[in-house]
């Protein structure tokens, strides 16, 4: 699972911290790494430019964020598709004398407004409740 | 046509100027380590950061371009709104967060978080400057097209007025300033492109747009067997003729100067003859405009309705709509547009543009600049498929927007930051339909430059208006340009220097290296801005937007979603996506038309839009290699 290093480079010599892919948790592993130079911080300093938390949500967050992705993705596409195969159709007046390319497109972009609003909502509680257990347990 | 400079602009840009100068000086008083000189030490908030977002990637090509793309031609230009808008999807769902927690600085340190490999370092590094020139050129020859007419400035000294701004933004405090001036840009941005679109609401509709507006004239003619043989006004005559396709255009002289005529045949004797617009280009050099120096002002703006219904009934002004019903009035009314000829007249270069009275409803579906109608063939909508795929698929893989996601605190706040962007943006994208139709009937239009549609419309409302649009679109550059070095500057700074090269930097000396890689990046920017005046300038934001498809996004979704993948995998996805993408793009018929000058026939490849052939062959390169190499990764994972 672990698969990469992270480096902080505060001191002289240092732990390398083992990174979580999915838990997006960095954590101190001194039994198996050997500590470092600042020579080599400067070489690979590859991870985060800042610190935060474990975040225990990140694996939920995922799987929305690709159900919300191919939901938009299957929406954006059926709107590719009318408009080769069929773009005579988006002349049809749909809706307040506005024809479909007006509403579908400019619905798209309001779909992806409300949609990210949803996600962020989803993803924000699913935070608050599982990252909170987690503080109320240690 | 011509433009004046106006004393308020100019005093508008040199206050945006200083205002810009003393904000940079200001924080580069804060800006001493390599965190903060490349990702603003990870400290922005994320309600800024995301206007900073919607600053940094609404460039010239999304104001000035789209607004104008669709005062020209309507929906089609809607389209790329749509598309551009519908990318950040991916950011937000799938890219946002998981970069924001394997990165630091670059999308190479993103992509190479778990393998530290030279191959991805160097390919990673090379896609981000592809990239970033690609979409750095265009917004130098926009600065420079921009400032030449509005403050009087030849092209050079526009590129490099823009380019010494931008390298002092950048090296001073590098992603802290380009941040606030992303920020500060993209509020001015789209408060007052709100404003413009009040106006235009309020405003109406109406068959006169202004007291300036000029009517074209229409002559009477007589025909016989398909030539023009007399013609009803005493004070013009038949100089030449010329046809192309079913049109027939007339060429007439009147006190020494000529003038070309679009001719619409009534019957078999009887004709009228349009006024068209042109420009002629005489082998030595002079350029005439509607038969005369430019200095006499015959090329006038253009663009209103010829017929306006209102609920059924056919009205001379509409008084003010909202926002539907603004629409559906252009859907139900008739709008004269100009359509574009070019053609040679003896020795001279003439470009024409002839009225073409249009249904709104034509004008409000696709078809109109993308071939998708009746006429159009497996290419054309290969073509369009293509392009939209391009545009989805491109945004998240931009590495000037990705490296703003470093900026923020945490991945919650990159996602929150995304959410702004997509607000703001989205909300942006749908103004820029107003702005368009709305510079499409107020008689504004430049017919020689698309790009000024929408400073055009601003300054048929006033001084005022138009001097902040200015200034407004000159920091649309100065934003999306900063943003462009400062991912240059650490591709070059961080990825090449210190991680492929392996030269030891002090922290410090990092930022040295960066800011010297921005004077670097930025001074070749400036020469590349002047080489390439009159250049297209879309066709090199789509450039960009093909490669960043093709070779950045299949190596970021396979490295977050396949666990096969490797570092060769992501390395040789990244070289093929770039070398395909770039061949097809160099061979396609836009480039052998617009580059070489050569006829789109001869291009070898009948594609202008490469994301449907690089982007799956890029996936596919991935996989194949990544499977490949399987016992390698294995060995080599800790």
């Amino acid at each position: 699972m672990a698969s990469g290093y992270n480096f902080v480079s505060h001191d002289m010599t240092v732990t390398p911290l083992r990174f979580d892919t999915n838990r997006g948790l960095k954590y101190r592993d001194s039994s198996t790494q050997p500590t470092i130079s600042t020579e080599e911080i400067y070489i690979m300093a590859h991870g985060p430019a800042t610190d935060w938390g474990e975040d225990k949500a990140s694996e939920y967050k995922a799987k929305i964020g690709i159900y919300f992705f191919i939901f938009y993705s299957i929406v954006y596409s059926v709107f590719v598709v009318i408009n080769v195969i069929s773009p005579m159709s988006m002349a049809t007046i749909v809706f307040a004398g506005l024809n479909l390319a007006v509403v579908y497109g400019i619905g798209l972009i309001i779909l992806a407004i409300i949609m990210g609003l949803i996600y962020n909502y989803m993803c924000t509680k699913k935070e608050n409740e599982l990252n909170a257990k987690e503080e109320v347990q240690q | 046509m011509i433009y004046e400079p106006s004393l308020t602009a100019i005093f508008f840009f040199i206050f945006f100027v200083i205002a810009v100068i003393w904000l940079s000086s200001f924080l580069a008083k804060r800006t001493k380590t390599s965190d903060g000189y490349f990702a603003a030490g990870g400290r922005i908030h994320w309600g800024v950061n995301g206007i900073a977002f919607a600053g940094d990637y609404l460039s010239a090509a999304s104001f000035l371009g789209i607004c104008g793309m669709i005062a020209f031609f309507g929906y089609d230009g809607f389209l790329y709104s749509i598309g551009y808008l519908a990318g950040w999807i991916v950011a937000l769902f799938v890219v946002a967060e998981p970069l924001k927690r394997f990165g630091k600085y670059t999308l190479t340190d993103a992509l190479n978080y778990k393998f530290n490999s030279k191959g991805i370092q160097l390919t990673a590094a090379a896609s981000t400057l592809i990239v970033s020139i690609c979409y750095l050129v265009p917004q130098m020859v926009g600065a420079g097209d921009l400032v030449t007419p509005l403050l009087g400035f030849p092209h050079y000294i526009g590129v490099i007025f823009v380019g010494a701004i931008v390298i002092f933004i950048v090296a001073t405090a590098g992603m802290t300033s380009t941040t606030y001036v992303q920020f500060i840009k993209g509020g001015l941005l789209i408060t007052f492109s709100t404003i413009l679109t009040i106006y235009i609401l309020t405003n109406g509709i109406s068959l006169k747009p202004s007291e300036e507006h000029r009517d074209l004239m229409s002559i009477g003619a007589i025909v016989q067997n398909g030539d023009v043989v007399e013609i009803d006004h005493t004070g013009y005559s038949i100089a030449d003729e010329y046809r192309h396709h079913d049109q027939h255009f007339i060429k007439l002289r009147t006190d020494g100067r000529y003038s070309w005529w679009s001719l619409e045949q009534i019957d078999e004797q009887k004709a009228v003859l349009h006024q068209a617009l042109s420009v002629t280009h005489k082998p030595d050099g002079r350029v005439y405009y509607n038969g005369a120096p430019r200095e006499e002002r015959r090329f006038f703006q253009v663009g209103h309705a010829t017929k306006i219904i209102v609920d059924g009934e056919e009205v001379d002004k509409t008084g003010p709509l909202g926002p539907f019903k603004y629409l559906s009035t252009i859907e139900s009314s008739e709008i004269l547009i100009f359509s574009r000829v070019l053609f040679i007249d003896g020795d001279d270069r003439v470009s024409l543009w002839y009225q073409n009275p249009t249904p709104g409803s034509e004008l409000l579906r696709p078809g109109m600049m993308l071939n998708l109608g009746e006429d159009s063939d497996f290419m054309s909508k290969l073509n369009f498929i293509s392009l939209m795929l391009a545009l989805f698929f491109g945004t998240s893989a931009l590495p000037h927007i990705l490296i703003r996601y470093y900026t923020v605190r945490s991945p919650k706040d990159a996602r929150k930051s995304t959410i702004v962007a997509i607000a703001a943006i989205g909300f942006f994208y749908i103004l820029t339909l107003f702005l368009g139709l709305g510079a499409m009937v107020s008689g504004v239009l430049d017919l020689e430059s698309s790009n000024m549609a929408a400073p055009l419309l601003a300054k048929s409302i006033g001084v005022f208006i138009f001097s902040t649009i200015t200034a407004i679109a000159f920091a649309t550059v100065l934003g999306t340009v900063a943003g462009l070095i400062i991912a240059s500057s650490g591709a070059v700074a961080h990825d090449l220097i210190v991680n492929y090269l392996g030269i030891k930097l002090s922290d410090k000396g990092q930022v040295t290296a960066g800011r010297i890689s921005a004077i670097g990046v930025g001074c070749f920017a400036i020469v590349l801005g002047i080489l390439f005046k009159g250049m297209n300038v879309s066709f090199l934001v789509g450039l960009a937007f093909a490669v960043a498809a093709s070779a950045n996004l299949p190596a970021i979704l396979m490295l977050l979603f396949w666990k096969k993948t490797t570092a060769k995998g992501i390395a040789s996805s990244i070289v093929v996506g770039i070398v395909f993408s770039l061949g097809i793009i160099l061979l396609s018929p836009s480039t052998y038309i617009g580059v070489y000058g050569l006829p789109a026939a001869q291009a070898p490849i009948p594609l202008d839009n490469p994301g449907i052939i690089s982007i799956p062959l890029s996936f596919l390169t991935l996989i194949v290699v990544s499977l490949l190499t399987q016992k390698k990764r294995e060995m080599t994972t800790v």
